[in-house]
């Protein structure tokens, strides 16, 4: 009994995502090195840095779209640079800062996209028009939670920065995959919406999903993140609670800025004010 | 849905017209003629979807529309393949013209030429795949070819039955197609078929940038590598068919891209109806439009209606702000 709780405890603490003296270049240059961290189910680990620092990056490398050139990335201790494409968008979903489709499909269509790895063997039934119905409800699920029903039929050539954007976080949502990975999801999105972005990767994380969020906003990022992870220069400068790393000392030491906390101005959704 | 249906339909009499064209054969000899007549109409329409189907995958892997094997330098490749191999066959051993018959050199030789094309274009243009720089890296692979092909022709012409049949190839041409050759074709074709509509799913997810695409799951080695090999099939088969025909890969699937959506599983079974109903209407309008006895080429037919499709499509393009 008391090793089935143990182990239970294990499985909780047990980090879903590691990464592990990660280092990368690209086009010769070094752009990322000795990363160390890992992620527990139902953290939210926010990668802040000042522009070139190789948020990006990070990112796509823990989606194992880079090789690394030194380190590993590994999700529930499988290391996903040896992973098939398929078993790997199985486990971890990426969304880009700004999706490069500019084909004229419907919405909906785009986001069946995310449901290849889970269905998908190469002669296998359905596409894009004809989803399966588990699809379906995985597709509407993914629609409903960006607030995005209502652009289901609409091109994706027309909509704005911000829906675009939003439809691409569906994207992601679809596929199921337990960690998500998302660059700079907020840049193209109105405050609304970014307030809806916030709570939606809170409840993700509620749900036990992994997440690692790339962000500009350093009072976004005080919001939404459980853990702050501050790059600069490709290396990690400072990891831990958001409170100690978006503090006086590490902003300024990586932005050479002064950072004012508690002056300003905030926003809030009216749901939360009046609650 | 109702597209396709009209596509059928237009594509039997399409068939009934081509198989008709000339006097009405009832006589036992006369049925020699309507052979005849038919191997050219299944010349035409296995050469017409092959090539049009080609068109789609090209232009799925490359993410631009202009790719296509005759824009790109594809059919040109696979057409100097094939001139080789039928100027190494003329040329070769007897006792090895004897031992391959010349309707396996050809399609050999003209796959050999549209992979080699196909994997140049690939090389040269893979870190700048904007619509210009592979239109244009084609187009200087293509003239490459066809000077290449010039030579051959030159020393082919010392032989008047060589030097006719490389014309015939340079300028695609369907009467050249033995029943044995189309024979050879059908299975060809309808694979290369089959295997563009298995690719149909990746290539949706590809339309979305090769990041994204890898993210959400497709293995783009493995898609590149089938990819590039089911296109050099089909644009072989074809050069082998038909010779040198252009600009049906390039006008049939942007038609019915336009028409249907970008979706690829519904766009290679609509484009290999419209390639080869395109490319029969092109082989009617050779054999009647023609003033006098003889024929137009047929290069020159689809090449009169490809040009200024692809001279508006660039325009339109441009005007979106994709160039």
């Amino acid at each position: 009994m008391a090793d089935a709780v143990m182990a239970d405890a294990a499985m909780i603490d047990a980090p879903i995502l590691t990464i592990e003296g990660l280092a990368v270049s690209r086009g010769g240059r070094v752009v990322l090195r000795g990363v160390d961290v890992a992620i527990a189910a139902g953290e939210i680990l926010v990668v802040i840095g000042p522009n070139g620092s190789g948020k990006s990056t990070l990112v796509m490398a823990a989606a194992g779209l880079l090789t690394p050139a030194q380190g590993r990335v590994a999700v529930r201790g499988r290391d996903i640079g040896r992973l098939e494409p398929v078993e790997r968008a199985r486990l971890v979903a990426y969304v880009p800062q700004r999706s490069e489709l500019i084909a004229p499909l419907a919405v909906r269509e785009v986001v069946a996209m995310g449901r290849f790895a889970a269905t998908a063997t190469a002669f296998g039934r359905g596409s894009l028009q004809r989803p399966g119905p588990a699809d379906l409800a995985a597709i509407d699920d993914a629609l409903g939670a960006v607030d995005a029903i209502h652009l289901a039929d609409r091109r994706f050539t027309e909509l704005s920065g911000g829906e675009a954007q939003r439809v691409v976080i569906a994207r992601a949502l679809a596929t199921g995959a337990e960690v998500l990975l998302l660059d700079e999801p907020t840049s193209a999105l109105d405050v609304a919406h970014r307030l809806n972005l916030a709570s939606l990767v809170r409840r993700l994380a509620g749900a036990g999903k992994v997440l690692m969020i790339a962000l500009h906003d350093l009072a976004e990022a005080r919001d939404i993140a459980g853990r702050v992870l501050l790059l600069v220069d490709g290396g990690v400068r400072a990891i831990g609670p958001a409170a100690e790393v978006i503090s006086a000392g590490p902003i300024r030491d990586a932005y050479g800025v002064e950072l004012v906390v508690g002056g300003g101005f905030g926003y809030c959704l009216p749901s939360a004010r009046n609650g | 849905m109702t597209l396709r249906v009209v596509l059928i339909g237009l594509l039997a009499c399409a068939c009934a017209w081509s198989l008709a064209i000339g006097p009405l054969p009832w006589s036992e000899v006369d049925r020699t003629v309507l052979m005849l007549r038919a191997t050219r109409l299944g010349a035409g329409l296995l050469a017409g979807a092959a090539l049009a189907v080609a068109g789609v995958l090209m232009q799925g892997l490359f993410r631009n529309p202009l790719a296509s094997p005759s824009v790109a330098g594809v059919t040109a490749g696979a057409g100097l393949g094939a001139q080789i191999a039928l100027v190494a066959f003329t040329c070769a051993a007897p006792w090895a013209s004897a031992a391959v018959p010349l309707a396996w050199w050809l399609p050999i030789g003209a796959f050999a030429g549209a992979a080699g094309a196909l994997a140049a274009l690939y090389a040269l243009a893979r870190r700048r795949a904007d619509l210009t720089s592979v239109l244009l890296i084609g187009m200087v692979l293509s003239i490459l070819f066809s000077a290449m092909a010039a030579y051959l022709l030159a020393i082919g012409q010392e032989t008047y039955q060589l030097g006719r049949a490389l014309v015939a190839f340079s300028l695609g041409a369907l009467e050249g197609a033995s029943p044995a050759t189309v024979a050879m074709a059908v299975p060809l074709v309808v694979v290369g078929t089959i295997a563009a509509w298995g690719w149909g799913r990746p290539l949706d997810l590809v339309l979305s940038g090769e990041a994204e695409a890898a993210s959400l799951g497709v293995d783009l080695v493995r898609a590149r590598r089938w990819l590039l090999a089911w296109t050099a099939l089909l644009a072989a088969t074809s050069v082998t068919l038909g010779g040198g025909v252009g600009f049906v890969c390039l006008v049939v699937p942007n038609a019915l891209r336009a028409w249907q959506g970008p979706a690829h599983r519904p766009l290679v079974v609509s484009a290999a109806i419209g390639g080869a109903l395109f490319l029969t209407l092109a082989d009617i309008c050779a054999r009647v439009c023609h003033p006098g006895p003889g024929e137009i080429p047929l290069g020159v037919i689809t090449g009169l209606v490809g040009a200024p499709f692809f001279l508006w499509f660039f325009r339109r393009e441009r005007r979106a702000g994709r160039m």
